[in-house]
């Protein structure tokens, strides 16, 4: 995302012709696209999706392809993680996995922020009996535990990766309300919105074009946070048998495949639990270091001992 | 005070009402039909409608709604829809289960993780601070099953220490209990004491920097007594709420535990309503655990008004 908005950026200082002053990377950005820490998560993150998007050309074996001469092999130079209770190799389905957790991530946080964004800017732009209502039932959904929540809804929908999505699109949406409703409250004050408002704008255009952008730093921390939460809750559902079906690799399923076999063959589950363990890591690393520089209230703070 | 204690308690009323709602509907719109649950998908038409009509399914959703609301009001959630059993003794068998587990971790997590994140903020920038925060981030970025994959690998398939999966009853012998305790225990404290442990380096942070910290060192307190008799107090406010939150994230979190060390608690029975499609069950674990966690957001909320003085004094 960042690189794409440098590029961007690139491309309009490119331009230099029509525009009268020279577009440079505003402060922001360059903070973002400077910062260590980001630079870290973010490329273990453009690693994670790279792989998964080019998975099918790399030279891998294929995920579903059974050799049956060699089950449950310890990890070689043909099968680096070993090979799988019927004989598929281990390293090329965590790859493979990738591709799921990475399109889970991605759907399930763009349901969340179009169920919950909208939610919480009418809550808190309005204010008032919408914003009590909307809260209240905010309240009691984020009151059931999300992962108890997400089996239920599955239990009503049915186990399956697009029902995963679904469900873990709709639980992590409270937050997403949440949220966006405190920015929008402290928002729909200031000067530029009252400004707008005076000058005749609809409460619809106010809460779009005026109140939305000032929510959207943390709107972003957000969404790096929650495709996080969305990998490891897909993950969970998988390794209880009601996410992505087999014989679709997923990490989740991996792990719990691999989990009658850690004697002796613990890379089945290691592989796949680490891959989790990373990418969630990457995607919450990201999300932090984002809020830090986002985030100003948190900055200059030494103590005073 | 009293009033805002009043006004929250009140609140509490209102939310009980909409989580039955959320729980009731969330599993009354299911496309599926349950009688397919009783009779298996293939029964004929005469025995689906005869069952319907026993359960009372053929009623419109509002009444069946009050019907059940009454009941379970009584603390009666009618009968599994798979076993035939009443769901209110399943409660009672696997409550106590699943609260042990979280309640031991969440007491852990909170005597592990609040020193480590007073004694990162303590020296921002440290050593110490900077290994309990790479603690905190990968804390919470390793999955719990994945973490009881570990343990058992090395503590039960490798040491031969601690028994993989099973429960004991304490009352049957209290040593094998807590022996198989210790795992799933352990497996669901790492990610709740990371938790606390940052939000408390957050808060402690944010109060060393106020001026009554700079204040109490000036006339001579001993830095220690600052941190533990000045500081701490007001650092805990944030953190009280964190706890709360924890309490039910470790609810939730028994569902995967249980399953994977073979538990007999709350979680373990939604699980296995779930792929039977017992909405009855799933219905009465949503309320009870909901209920569970408003209940424990009232409490922290009524503890945040004491312990925070601008509430207590408004």
């Amino acid at each position: 995302m960042s690189a794409q908005g440098s590029k961007a950026a690139d491309s309009l200082s490119g331009a230099g012709l029509r525009a009268p002053q020279r577009r440079r990377i505003p402060p922001v950005l360059g903070r973002v696209l400077r910062d260590p820490t980001i630079r870290i998560a973010g490329s273990v993150i453009i690693l994670l999706v790279l792989l998964a998007a080019t998975a099918p050309i790399l030279p891998l074996d294929d995920p579903d392809v059974q050799d049956l001469y060699a089950v449950r092999a310890n990890p070689s130079a043909d099968h680096w993680l070993g090979t799988d209770p019927i004989g598929r190799d281990v390293f090329s389905r965590v790859i493979y996995g990738a591709r799921i957790s990475m399109f889970v991530g991605l759907v399930s946080v763009t349901m969340a922020f179009i169920v919950g964004v909208p939610i919480g800017l009418a809550a808190g732009f309005r204010g008032g009996l919408t914003d009590t209502l909307l809260m209240r039932m905010v309240d009691v959904v984020i009151a059931v535990p999300p992962l108890l929540l997400a089996i239920a809804l599955i239990s009503a929908l049915g186990a399956g990766i697009w029902n995963a999505m679904f469900a873990i699109g709709l639980i992590a949406a409270p937050g997403y309300a949440r949220l966006v409703r405190g920015e929008a409250l402290a928002a729909r004050e200031l000067d530029y919105v009252l400004a707008a408002r005076s000058l005749g704008a609809s409460n619809l255009r106010l809460m779009a074009v005026h109140v939305f952008p000032a929510t959207i730093p943390a709107v972003i921390v957000q969404c790096s946070l929650g495709l996080a939460f969305a990998i490891l809750t897909e993950a969970s559902l998988s390794f209880l048998g009601l996410g992505v079906q087999p014989p679709t690799p997923a990490w989740g399923s991996m792990l719990q495949n691999g989990f009658p076999y850690l004697q002796q063959q613990m890379w089945m589950a290691v592989g796949p639990g680490v891959a989790i363990f990373l990418a969630v890591l990457a995607f919450n690393v990201l999300g932090d270091a984002l809020r830090d520089i986002l985030d100003p209230r948190l900055r200059n703070r030494r103590a005073n001992l | 005070m009293t009033a805002y204690i009043l006004r929250r308690v009140l609140l509490i009323v209102p939310l009980l009402l909409l989580l039955t709602i959320f729980a009731f509907v969330l599993n009354s719109v299911v496309p599926g039909d349950p009688t397919g649950a009783i009779l298996g998908e293939n029964a004929n038409p005469e025995a689906k409608r005869q069952v319907e009509q026993e359960l009372g399914l053929d009623r419109p959703m509002v009444v069946r709604y009050l019907d059940w609301l009454g009941n379970a009001a009584q603390g009666d959630f009618g009968r599994s829809y798979v076993n035939r059993q009443p769901i209110t003794q399943q409660l009672q068998d696997r409550f106590p289960v699943t609260l042990e587990l979280a309640l031991v971790a969440l007491v852990v997590a909170t005597l592990l993780g609040i020193p480590l994140g007073v004694i990162a903020a303590v020296r921002p920038g440290s050593i110490v601070d900077r290994l309990a925060m790479v603690f905190a981030v990968a804390g919470v970025a390793l999955p719990n099953f994945f973490l009881a994959t570990l343990l058992v690998l090395f503590f039960s398939v490798k040491l031969h220490w601690l028994p993989a999966t099973g429960w004991i009853p304490f009352s049957e012998d209290p040593v094998e209990h807590i022996r198989h305790v210790i795992l799933p225990a352990a497996t669901l404290v790492l990610t709740p004491t990371a938790i606390i442990a940052r939000m408390m380096r957050t808060s402690m942070v944010g109060v060393l920097a106020e001026d009554y910290v700079r204040t109490a060192r000036a006339k001579g307190l001993r830095k220690f007594t600052v941190v533990v008799r000045h500081a701490l107090r007001n650092a805990m406010i944030p953190t009280l709420t964190v706890l709360g939150l924890q309490l039910s994230a470790l609810l939730g979190g028994t569902i995967i535990i249980e399953s994977v060390f073979g538990l007999p608690g709350l979680g373990r029975l939604a699980l296995t309503a779930v792929t039977g499609h017992d909405s009855p069950t799933i219905q009465a674990v949503v309320l009870l655990i909901g209920t569970g966690v408003l209940t424990i957001s009232l409490l922290v909320d009524l503890l945040y008004a004491y312990v925070n003085p601008r509430i207590r004094y408004a």
